[in-house]
Parts: structure tokens; C-alpha cells; sequence
């Protein structure tokens, strides 16, 4: 597992400063617009980092080399679905750090006191958006991964402008109360390891 | 003792299938997988590493279960394929750092020596590899691990000849140890075919023959002689035969019978593999 | 230990009949000593380039002949047997091919004296090249 671990990252090394890129770039054009920077900043960075490192497998048909070596594909899917929390963490965090650094170095632009929500309602988002990602790139030829690749950031993009608007709507109503938080990370959690076990069952049948 | 254990292994597609195949890979040998392009060569190796999965039917490797025991056997095995799928963006150097921690037998120096035998700078990218030294690179991974069964995927065609012939020295190295077995698979019969001892014919899905190749080449006998010489009954003897107004030639599996039945009225010669997977795969009658 | 083996394609003889004919030939005429080790199969079929099958019949075939001994875990070695045997295995192998001749000049109804002519022909021809 280790060694797949190791491997994603060997894998991406010159393309590693991509997800620091990322961060700068999403960090420049959200923070100074958007009142849910702390949000965009976060989900965007980590879906362009999670995004690579699934597309790096399979750019040369790299998973036919994977299933040669000795692991099973149950691991292959698992260490991915790990490289893509550590990159969840990585932006959602990135982004938190960002922004308090923000708050302190440029009062004038306003941003709110951030808290704990402001780590894992980004969390959650992203886990939904694995949980659907991940079996599709799993099941789909080259080309088909490749298709949904750029489907999800374009769905992303245009996601942005009404999730800022829902999320409004849900401050201003303090919807966001402790059970319904509660809930909602159980089904997310839920969701997430189900999207795991189906990945696992797609990608062991699938022919190479 | 066999390397590998295939029973009634079927896999349809919609334009072919490899159709209830059974077969035997002799353990300490080397076996040579032939038969013309498309009839199923690669798909049956891809379904004994489990790279494609069969709709029915067993593989057992090195006495283990194929998936259940997969990665006990995969640790135990080399794999060379003509297609190559390693990380292009990364170096000789990465791919290794990358690979070499899989293998709990990895042997780096082993690795080493055969990278400067093979004159693979561990600098270059695989992305700039020639079709050719990607087998050799394969091959070097393959080898660096005390793989104990090496199974190549038309290892050959991007191959010049001189590596060819050093990679007979190289497998024959591997074969001194008896434990060890290689099986290959190829459409043309080239130098390799010189130090394999049983051959699997495959045509249309189907095995053709798995048997030693003296054996091979004993039994079956080219005849070439005049058109006079053939009538229907004498056809069917035939499982090939290629007819021209200056005589026929053909092929049949019984040495001793035609023997009787041509006495010195034709020409009879040993075959060569080439020869049987002409006639075999062509079939019936053919004019030129 | 030197033993040379040269494989021609162009024979009509199998790769393994052209290994046991020249690994023969050594011992006769004395190359090959009693106790002479022989290279393993798997490394004589390395050296020729050819199946390991095939080295390994061509052993076999000697090992019928008596001329060579297998010791498992040693390998093969130039049989103990000595040069008169060798050379009764031989004188056997050609009588037996004469008494061939006799059965079939009799069926072509050739008489002795008619076959010791033809033989006595072939002889010379065989001695001027």
C-alpha cells in the first residue's frame, strides 16, 4: 500500500508544484471576490490536485503496468482513494492557512472570523464530489476518464455562482444546526465508503 | 510439474473468442505460443495475469489460484509485453525507484549490470525509448527480480536481430536454474523459436497443438509433388495444400503415412513452424 | 574439457542426431576419455543456442548407446566402458545394417557374389573423391 503511495508520488514529482500552482492561482482570483473564497479556494485546489493524480495513470495506459505488478487492484483503488484525501487536506487546509493569513495581512478586505465549519463544509463537498468521481474514472476506458475529467471541472465552475447563493441562503436562515451537520457528515462519510467499495468491484472487473 | 494450469478458459468478444481452452506450461522448459495475428495469443496471456478477466474457466500459477492468490504469484513472475506502460515522463531511474520496492526479491545490482549490458542510460526517459528498448527494459525488470516464470507478450517485434540472439543467451541463462520456466508468445517465427521446447499452436481461438517441438516437426511433413499426384481422396490428407500450374505443396500431420501413400513420387520435407501455421490457419485449398 | 559440436542447418539429420553423432564420434576416436565430464544439458543447449530438449534426447540417446553415464546431482560423464566395447557396440550396429542388406538383396534376388561386386564398387568409388 506504501508502495503505491510512494509510487503516486514518484509518479507526479515534476508535476507536484502543479497543486502549489493551483493553490496560488485559485487563491489570487477567489479571495479578493468571492465571500466563500475560504470555500473555492479549497475545493478547487484539491479537485485540480485529485484530478492529476488520477490522470497521470492513465495517460499512458499506465494501469495495465499497475496490474502487472504484485497488488491487487482492491489496493490500486485503495491507495488512490488515499492520495485523494491527503490532496483534500492539502487545498481545504492550504486554503484555511490562506486565509487566516489574509485576515491578518489585509484587514481591508473584510473576511470573516473562520472556524471549524469552514474546514469541513469544504471537506464534505469534496467527499461527495469523490465519491461520484472516483468509480466513474475506475469503470471508464482512457477516454471516457478523460471526458469526465474535464465534465467535473466545467460542473465545478459552473457549480461556483449557486452554491455561493445556497450558502447564503443557509447562513442567513441558521439552517446549519448540529443535527442536521450531524447527519449530513454520516451520509457523506456513508456515500464515500460506498464509492469505494464500488470502485473496487468496477475496476476488478475490468478488462485491460 | 507445470508452470501453468489453464482449464476451459473462455473469453468471448464480438469478433472472436478464445473458445474452452485447456493447456499446460511444462515447468524447466521454455514454451513458444504461436499463431497468426488476432486468433487470441495475447488475449490468453492477458487472462492468465489476469490483465483481461475470463468469462469462465480456471488459471494456476506456480501451483497458485489465479486471482485468489495474485499478488503471491505476481511476485514470482516476469512480465515482458511489446506494449509499454510504464510512466513516460518519468527516467530509467524514477521507473526503477518506482517499481524496484513492489518486489521483495528486487536485486539492484542485478538490475544495474543489465542496464549497462543493454546500454540503458538510467538518465533517459521513457518517453524517448526506442520500441526495443522498452522490452530491454522490461526485460532487465523482469530478470532483477528472480522472476521463476518469464511470460512474454511478442517480446520480439521491436527487436533488432543482434539483441535478439543475445536475449538467447539471456533466457538461456535463466533456464539454467530447472526450476525456471519462460513461455512467449509470437506471430512470427523468429530466432527464439530455435530454444523453445514445446510449442502451443493457437488459431481461431483454439489450440491447434502443445506438444514438444521435435515432435512437432517429426510428425508433420511438407510434400511437394506434380498435380498429377492429387486426387480428391489424396486432398483430404491434406490440412493445407497451395496448388500451382508448376505442382502443389502441402502440408499433413503424419509423416509416417504419407510416406506410404507418396513412396518417391514426392517430395517430402521436415517443416518449418512457419510452414505450419501457413497451412494450418489458411486451411483447405489454396490457389496462387 | 574440449568438445567441439557444430550444428548445420543445411543437414537433413535433427539438431539431436547431429549433437549424438559428433559427441560419438569424440569418444571413438579418443577425444573424449572415460571420466571425461560432459557439459550439463542445460548448459550444452545454452551453448548451441537450441532447446533444452533437444540436448537433453541427444544425452538420452548416448546414455542407450552406453557411452556416456548420467550421476544425478553431477552431471554426465564419458562412460567407464572401454574402447573394445565401444567398437563391439559399433561392430553390432553394422552387422546388424549388413544382415538389412542380405534380407533385402534376397528379396531383389541378388546373389552373395553379386552383392560383395556391388559392395567392392562402392568402395572404391567412396575412396576416390
Amino acid at each position: 500500500m506504501l508502495n503505491l503511495l510512494r509510487k503516486d508520488f514518484i509518479a507526479l514529482k515534476s508535476s507536484l508544484w502543479m497543486t502549489l500552482f493551483y493553490l496560488a492561482v485559485f487563491s489570487i482570483a477567489f479571495i479578493p471576490r468571492s465571500d466563500f473564497s475560504i470555500y473555492f479556494v479549497g475545493i478547487y485546489t484539491a479537485f485540480a490536485s485529485v484530478s492529476l493524480v488520477t490522470m497521470i495513470d492513465i495517460k499512458n495506459n499506465n494501469h495495465h503496468f499497475l496490474v502487472t505488478l504484485p497488488v491487487s487492484r482492491k489496493h490500486i483503488v485503495q491507495a488512490k482513494y488515499i492520495t485523494a484525501i491527503l490532496f483534500m487536506l492539502f487545498g481545504v487546509l492550504g486554503s484555511f492557512g490562506i486565509h487566516w493569513f489574509v485576515k491578518l495581512a489585509f484587514p481591508q478586505l473584510n473576511k470573516p472570523d473562520y472556524t471549524v465549519l469552514d474546514i469541513l463544509v469544504p471537506m464534505g463537498i469534496l467527499l461527495v464530489l469523490t465519491s461520484i468521481y472516483m468509480p466513474l474514472f475506475y469503470a471508464l476506458s482512457k477516454k471516457g476518464a478523460g471526458i469526465i475529467n474535464a465534465v467535473f471541472l466545467i460542473a465545478l465552475i459552473i457549480m461556483a455562482q449557486p452554491t455561493a447563493f445556497m450558502m447564503t441562503l443557509l447562513n442567513e436562515n441558521h439552517m446549519m444546526s448540529s443535527n442536521l451537520l450531524f447527519m449530513a457528515a454520516a451520509g457523506i462519510l456513508l456515500l464515500f465508503i460506498a464509492s469505494y467499495y464500488v470502485a473496487v468491484t468496477l475496476f476488478s472487473r475490468k478488462d485491460m | 510439474m507445470n508452470a501453468i494450469e489453464i482449464r476451459n478458459l473462455t473469453k468471448a468478444y464480438p469478433l472472436f473468442t478464445v473458445d474452452d481452452v485447456s493447456l499446460d506450461v511444462r515447468q524447466g522448459y521454455i514454451t513458444g505460443l504461436i499463431g497468426p495475428n488476432g486468433v487470441g495469443k495475447s488475449t490468453l496471456i492477458k487472462m492468465m495475469l489476469g490483465i483481461v478477466r475470463p468469462d469462465s474457466g480456471s488459471v494456476k500459477i506456480l501451483g497458485c489460484e489465479m486471482p485468489k492468490q495474485e499478488i503471491a504469484i505476481k511476485q514470482r513472475i516476469g512480465i515482458v509485453s511489446d506494449d509499454c506502460f510504464y510512466y513516460e515522463h518519468l527516467t530509467i531511474h524514477d521507473t526503477k525507484k518506482l517499481v524496484a520496492p513492489f518486489y521483495d526479491k528486487w536485486n539492484d545490482s542485478k538490475f544495474k549490470g543489465y542496464l549497462d549490458q543493454f546500454e540503458l542510460s538510467p538518465k533517459k526517459k521513457i518517453g524517448d525509448l526506442s520500441k526495443g528498448m522498452k522490452i530491454k527494459l522490461a526485460l532487465a525488470v523482469a530478470l532483477s527480480h528472480e522472476a521463476e516464470l518469464l511470460i512474454m507478450d511478442e517480446p520480439t517485434s521491436g527487436l533488432d536481430p543482434v539483441f535478439r540472439r543475445e536475449m538467447l543467451d539471456l533466457l538461456a541463462d535463466m533456464m539454467q536454474n530447472e526450476r525456471n520456466s519462460i513461455i512467449f508468445s509470437t506471430h512470427i517465427t523468429t530466432d527464439l523459436d530455435r530454444i523453445a521446447d514445446y510449442i502451443t499452436f493457437i488459431n481461431r481461438g483454439k489450440i491447434v497443438f502443445n506438444e514438444a517441438k521435435e515432435d512437432v516437426l517429426e510428425r508433420y511433413a511438407l510434400i511437394k509433388g506434380d498435380m498429377e499426384l492429387l486426387d480428391s481422396d489424396i486432398r483430404k490428407e491434406f490440412i493445407g495444400i497451395r496448388e500451382t500450374a508448376v505442382g502443389f505443396e502441402g502440408l499433413v500431420d503424419n509423416r509416417h503415412k504419407a510416406a506410404q501413400l507418396f513412396g518417391n513420387h514426392a517430395v517430402l520435407e521436415t517443416p518449418s513452424l512457419e510452414d505450419i501455421m501457413y497451412f494450418t490457419a489458411k486451411g483447405g485449398r489454396v490457389h496462387a | 574439457m574440449i568438445i567441439n559440436i557444430i550444428l548445420s542447418n543445411a543437414s537433413s539429420d535433427p539438431i539431436y542426431i547431429q549433437i549424438m553423432n559428433q559427441i560419438r564420434q569424440s569418444i571413438l576416436n579418443g577425444d573424449l576419455k572415460a571420466g571425461d565430464s560432459l557439459p550439463s544439458i542445460r548448459q550444452l543447449a545454452k551453448d548451441l543456442q537450441v532447446s533444452v530438449i533437444t540436448t537433453k534426447r541427444a544425452y538420452e540417446e548416448l546414455e542407450k548407446e552406453q557411452l556416456i553415464d548420467t550421476v544425478v546431482g553431477k552431471g554426465c560423464f564419458v562412460s567407464g566402458a572401454n574402447k573394445d566395447f565401444i567398437r563391439e557396440q559399433r561392430m553390432k550396429r553394422l552387422e546388424e545394417k549388413m544382415m538389412e542388406i542380405i534380407r533385402e538383396s534376397k528379396e531383389l534376388s541378388l546373389s552373395q557374389q553379386d552383392v560383395i561386386e556391388h559392395l567392392t564398387l562402392l568402395f572404391e568409388e567412396e575412396q576416390t573423391p
